[in-house]
């Protein structure tokens, strides 16, 4: 990826952070004929928004019905192929774990989504590697998977199509601020003027809300993924259940992933290294038991990557008040599926350039304000259903 | 909230089952002599080996670019063990001593707490060998894994018949079970030198050794030693397609056009003649394909842009290395193997059999 403007020099709207949200963002932003720059202090979607479990199926959220619409879409909108497919199938091994697919379905139904129960011989001809320990299904007529690298990408290059900048190796040491506003972005390679700051600065977002005075705890978790060489391609590759989350790629690769987890301390701006754990045993002997007819594939790549976790699972989007031209935009770890077409959209109206009033944005939803999140402390709050447990009740 | 969250793996990895104070990964000369000076010492060691590797993973060129020249004892898995340890007599050695060996076995992991893992109760290493997978408790690892193979790419060169050096020696020593009888060696670095006399000293036919440069690279002394048996040097060549012709495979070759600091020493109208090579099969042509493109050898600089054929990037080796092909020591040896002509000529050849 060609990196543009490396002078500095500044723009309208100034995203920290070339993840998926950030630039999604700056994609929408750029679209609408927004001087946009975002930047990146690695590579653009190199962490958790590149490689995680490709997963669009999030009605619970918000943002739910937005990505629906969105999400079918998402090739043509970008002029870049995101390999989209869409449906989910739901494997049940245990009457819990039915449960909790029928829980998924149903919260897809009451937003006005179809779904079916599937039996052990329909969940067999649709899904021919599962064994006999499943005990049924759902099949959600919503829903689906793409392939996280390539939206990334496409979003990076559509960004650069509609003429937005991204400056890649840049890290973002400071936000200057002056009369109630922030004016600039200081970064390891110079100081960019802004009128606008969007922080999507992934695990790191907590550490600038800090430094603008705002409050807003996140906790990193890593979760670490696991990938099978190729498979014969099933019709839906959106497959899951017992406790996984993930898809079969459109080469036939495996790709799961789904708890535990391990809560990260991130000190610092650095983002550690990815590593990975023992864990990813536990995920292929759940993978083999879930569908025991690949469970001779053999495994060829595992990674880690670190997602950052509201108190309440739920994504924070939103234009501070104090000061007045900065956008907090954070996923809550399931930042791929859902965020792209609907957060950016979001984030997007609440970054626009001249957006009169914050409470019109459609973003002022009741779950993204962080005001929510006054009054929790720092200890204990992780205890409550997290969206790392969403995702690995569902998918991600 | 480490200790409240239920889906939190704080406190509940397990210790392995097993541990040890010492694990040697390879069992290498360098391996072997660490594992033995340790158990020496009085300390517990295991040592790991992946060899014998299991037929399937050959197959994929793991670890070594074996490029499907396997006979078809590689299938034999107990008779493979027997080879390995008979064709490395320092694993007895080993065994001697107290070492724990362990052959056929593969490591998938090293686990050790860092900045973005703090929940391991011990180092451990993931293990595995074609049945199942465990781990394996730690203080301290040494890594005496060896080198991989790393390719040079060029059209024909991802089918059968093209093996990496480590292949190549493998299936010649520890499995002494190599299906080739004639090969042609590109590179005259030591490796490539040390690979044709290994290849001599089993009996097999060295059809010539391909050097980009304008000299022999290797040790002078070798170079000799295999020119005196026969083994012709094409210096200042490079390879630029390896294809069938007649059921046979054959190496197309390319002079080096002479340009930068070779030309005034190099003979210009080489550009137009064919060079003839030794043996039926390998022969080498002049062309303006320069060996710039030869990018595991010494490049000349300012020629590869007339030559985006041969310098595409390696796909097999990038699969199994991030780092570009440009490792100075990278070897290539193309194996040619008789294959019978079709029933008429003009038919096209049946598809081979996988051995």
């Amino acid at each position: 990826m060609a990196d543009y403007g490396d002078k500095a020099s500044g723009a309208s709207v100034v995203i920290v952070g070339g993840g998926v949200t950030g630039l999604s963002t700056g994609w929408r932003l750029a679209r609408a004929g927004v001087d946009v720059l975002v930047l990146e202090k690695g590579i653009v979607g190199w962490e958790a928004s590149g490689r995680n479990g490709g997963g669009a199926t999030h009605v619970y959220s918000p943002f739910g019905l937005e990505e629906q619409r969105l999400w079918p879409q998402m090739d043509e909108l970008l002029g870049y192929p995101t390999e989209y497919q869409p449906y989910r199938i739901g494997i049940a091994l245990s009457e819990t774990q039915l449960a909790l697919a029928r829980r998924w379905a149903e919260v897809g139904e009451m937003r006005g989504f179809r779904w079916e129960l599937l039996d052990r011989r329909q969940l067999k001809e649709l899904v021919p590697i599962v064994g006999d320990n499943a005990i049924g299904g759902t099949y959600l007529h919503f829903g689906g998977h793409a392939n996280p690298q390539r939206t990334v990408q496409g979003y990076a290059w559509a960004l650069q199509d509609h003429g937005g900048r991204i400056l890649q190796h840049t890290t973002v040491t400071g936000l200057a601020q002056r009369g109630g506003r922030v004016t600039a972005v200081e970064t390891t390679r110079g100081t960019f003027d802004a009128d606008v700051v969007v922080v999507a600065a992934g695990p790191q977002t907590g550490a600038f809300a800090e430094m603008l005075g705002v409050w807003l705890p996140l906790a990193p978790a890593r979760v670490e993924m696991i990938a099978t060489e190729p498979i014969p391609l099933m019709r839906v590759g959106g497959v899951a259940g017992n406790g996984l989350y993930g898809r079969q790629t459109l080469r036939g690769n495996l790709v799961y992933g789904g708890g535990p987890h391990e809560w990260i301390n991130v000190p610092d701006m650095a983002t550690p290294d990815h590593a990975n754990t023992p864990l990813v045993r536990s995920l292929a002997r759940r993978l083999a038991e879930l569908l025991p007819g690949a469970a001779h594939v053999r495994l060829i790549r595992s990674w880690s990557g670190l997602v950052e976790n509201t108190p309440d699972g739920l994504p924070v989007v939103e234009r501070l008040t104090h000061p007045d031209n900065v956008v907090i935009a954070t996923m809550s770890s399931v930042g791929f599926g859902l965020r792209p077409p609907s957060a950016a959209r979001s984030a997007s109206s609440c970054a626009s350039v001249g957006a009169s009033s914050p409470t019109s944005a459609p973003s002022r939803s009741a779950a993204s304000p962080i005001r929510r999140a006054i009054g929790v402390s720092d200890a204990g709050w992780a205890a409550a259903p997290s969206a790392v447990e969403a995702a690995a009740g569902g998918d991600d | 909230m480490r200790e409240t969250d239920p889906r939190s793996i704080s406190g509940k990895l397990p210790a392995p089952d097993r541990h040890v104070p010492l694990v040697v990964v390879g069992a290498g000369a360098a391996g072997v002599a660490a594992a033995i000076e340790a158990a020496r010492a009085g300390v517990e060691v295991a040592l790991i080996d992946e060899h014998p590797v299991d037929n399937d993973m050959m197959a994929m060129d793991v670890p070594l670019c074996f490029g499907q020249r396997m006979d078809g004892s590689v299938r034999n898995r107990a008779l493979m063990l027997e080879r390995v340890v008979e064709t490395n007599p320092d694993l007895a050695a080993a065994h001697e001593a107290g070492v724990d060996v362990q052959l056929g076995t593969y490591v998938w992991g090293a686990f050790v707490n860092g900045p973005a893992v703090q929940e391991l109760p011990v180092p451990m290493l993931g293990l595995a060998d074609d049945r199942r997978s465990w781990l394996l408790g730690y203080d301290r690892l040494i890594v005496a894994a060896g080198a991989r193979d790393v390719l040079l790419g060029f059209p024909g060169w991802e089918r059968a018949g093209t093996l990496g050096a480590g292949g190549a020696a493998a299936l010649l020593t520890r499995y002494r079970a190599l299906a080739a009888r004639r090969i042609l060696v590109l590179g005259s670095g030591a490796l490539g030198l040390q690979t044709a006399s290994l290849a001599l000293e089993r009996g097999i036919e060295v059809a010539g050794i391909v050097e980009v440069d304008a000299r022999v690279r290797g040790d002078a002394a070798t170079a000799k030693t295999l020119a005196g048996r026969g083994v012709p040097f094409f210096v200042s060549h490079t390879i630029q397609a390896r294809a069938r012709a007649h059921g046979r495979d054959r190496v197309r070759g390319a002079r080096r056009r002479e340009s930068g600091r070779h030309a005034r020493r190099g003979q210009r109208s080489a550009r137009s003649r064919a060079t003839p090579c030794a043996g039926r099969s390998v022969w080498s042509r002049a062309s303006s394909c320069s060996t710039s493109s030869a990018r595991g050898f010494d490049s000349s600089p300012g020629s590869a842009a007339g030559c985006p054929k041969s310098t595409r990037a390696c796909g097999r080796a990038s699969r199994r290395s991030s780092r570009p092909v440009t490792a100075p020591g990278s070897t290539k040896i193309c194996w040619r193997r008789r294959t019978p002509r079709g029933p008429r000529a003009g038919w096209p050849a049946p598809p081979r059999r996988k051995r």
